[in-house]
């Protein structure tokens, strides 16, 4: 291989490299770092894009050209979502039931394509083992899975207990005289 | 010029023809990727720039893609639909741990060394010392560990502020 060709390919990888890292900058991190599917996709398009421009399989014109077209449609797509409810519902999944009251909704889970094991794992990774503590699971727009408690199942609070509650009101302004005086000599 | 606006044409049709195979997959997240999705996605992605240089047609690139994607959600179809096939798939869960005794098998089989499983618990805020209040932990088919403590270990809830004012009465 001819130095010089071997120099010419690190200069080409460089110059995609800052063309990309500025691309992504700009495209803010909403799109790049909110790693739902389809910007894992668009990631994958850009970096297939750039292989062959960097072995010069491609003119350096085009290779810029195709990250820049591929970025300006992510933009459009996220601008418009922002700015239309039609769109984002047509770009974006909705949230989805999928546990209520205890009980596993079927046809939820079979317009998700989900089963009920993959459910159960979900709330084992919870810590849950009785379903029926879960007065409602959902599948979040960003493929998580949400979960509310029953509030018989919630962790006590300090509400709970009156008799708590009435003895830290009793002593904050207490601690607030004691503060008052170093805050003013500061 | 003529070629320039080819491939920005065949990178839009491409784009949007993505977004909305996309949608249709239902997929939402990286994290509800499979190994399977990941090794489908790539795949198709290194078709798309097959297209997007014209090295092969348009509509070969949709052809090819779309078959890949059809075929792929009729597996997850199966997947959802029968639990045989979900476990011939996705794999079940393993239990690691089992009434705070470490399942020595069970960590064999899925190739987890013990530090593995106790990182696994340190992120949920257990530590090794407390291994006895922990029911069961299991390494779940996402390839994160699950953990149930036990009856004693649990945080106290409501009910239980109910049953303990019963038991005073």
């Amino acid at each position: 291989m001819d130095p010089q060709d071997l120099l010419l390919t690190a200069l080409r990888a460089s110059l995609i490299y800052f063309f990309l890292l500025f691309v992504i900058r700009l495209l803010g991190k909403r799109e790049v770092g909110s790693s739902s599917a389809f910007d894992f996709l668009v990631a994958l398009m850009l970096g297939e894009v750039v292989d062959e421009a960097i072995f010069g399989d491609v003119s350096m014109t085009k290779g810029l050209l195709a990250i820049s077209v591929i970025a300006i449609w992510h933009m459009v797509n996220s601008w418009a979502s922002y700015r239309s409810k039609f769109v984002q519902k047509l770009t974006s999944a909705e949230p989805t039931v999928l546990v209520e009251h205890g009980k596993m909704k079927q046809d939820n889970l079979a317009k998700e394509r989900m089963n009920k094991e993959e459910v159960q794992s979900e709330l084992r990774l919870m810590g849950i083992d009785e379903i029926k503590q879960v007065k409602r699971a959902t599948l979040e727009p960003n493929g998580k899975v949400s979960v509310i408690k029953e509030e018989w199942a919630e962790p006590l609070q300090k509400q709970d207990f009156p008799e708590l509650v009435g003895e830290e009101k009793a002593k904050e302004p207490d601690n607030g005289k004691q503060k008052q005086p170093g805050k003013g000599k500061a | 010029m003529n070629e320039f606006l080819g491939i920005a044409l065949r990178i839009s049709v491409m784009y949007l023809f993505a977004l909305a195979l996309l949608r249709l997959s239902g997929k939402r997240s990286i994290g509800d990727l499979t190994p399977l999705d990941f090794a489908v996605a790539t795949i198709i992605g290194d078709m798309f720039d097959d297209v997007f240089w014209a090295e092969i047609p348009l509509s070969q690139g949709l052809v090819g893609i779309t078959t890949i994607l059809f075929l792929h959600t009729l597996v997850a179809l199966a997947d959802s639909s029968s639990h045989r096939i979900h476990r011939l798939i996705a794999g079940m869960p393993v239990q690691v741990i089992n009434q705070g005794q470490v399942l020595e098998e069970g960590l064999a089989r899925e190739r987890i060394s013990i530090e593995a499983l106790w990182a696994g618990l340190r992120e949920q805020g257990q530590v090794q010392e407390k291994l006895p209040e922990i029911k069961t932990a299991s390494l779940e088919p996402s390839g994160e560990i699950s953990m149930i403590l036990q009856e004693a270990a649990m945080p106290v809830q409501k009910r239980d502020l109910q049953r303990l004012k019963e038991l005073k009465k």
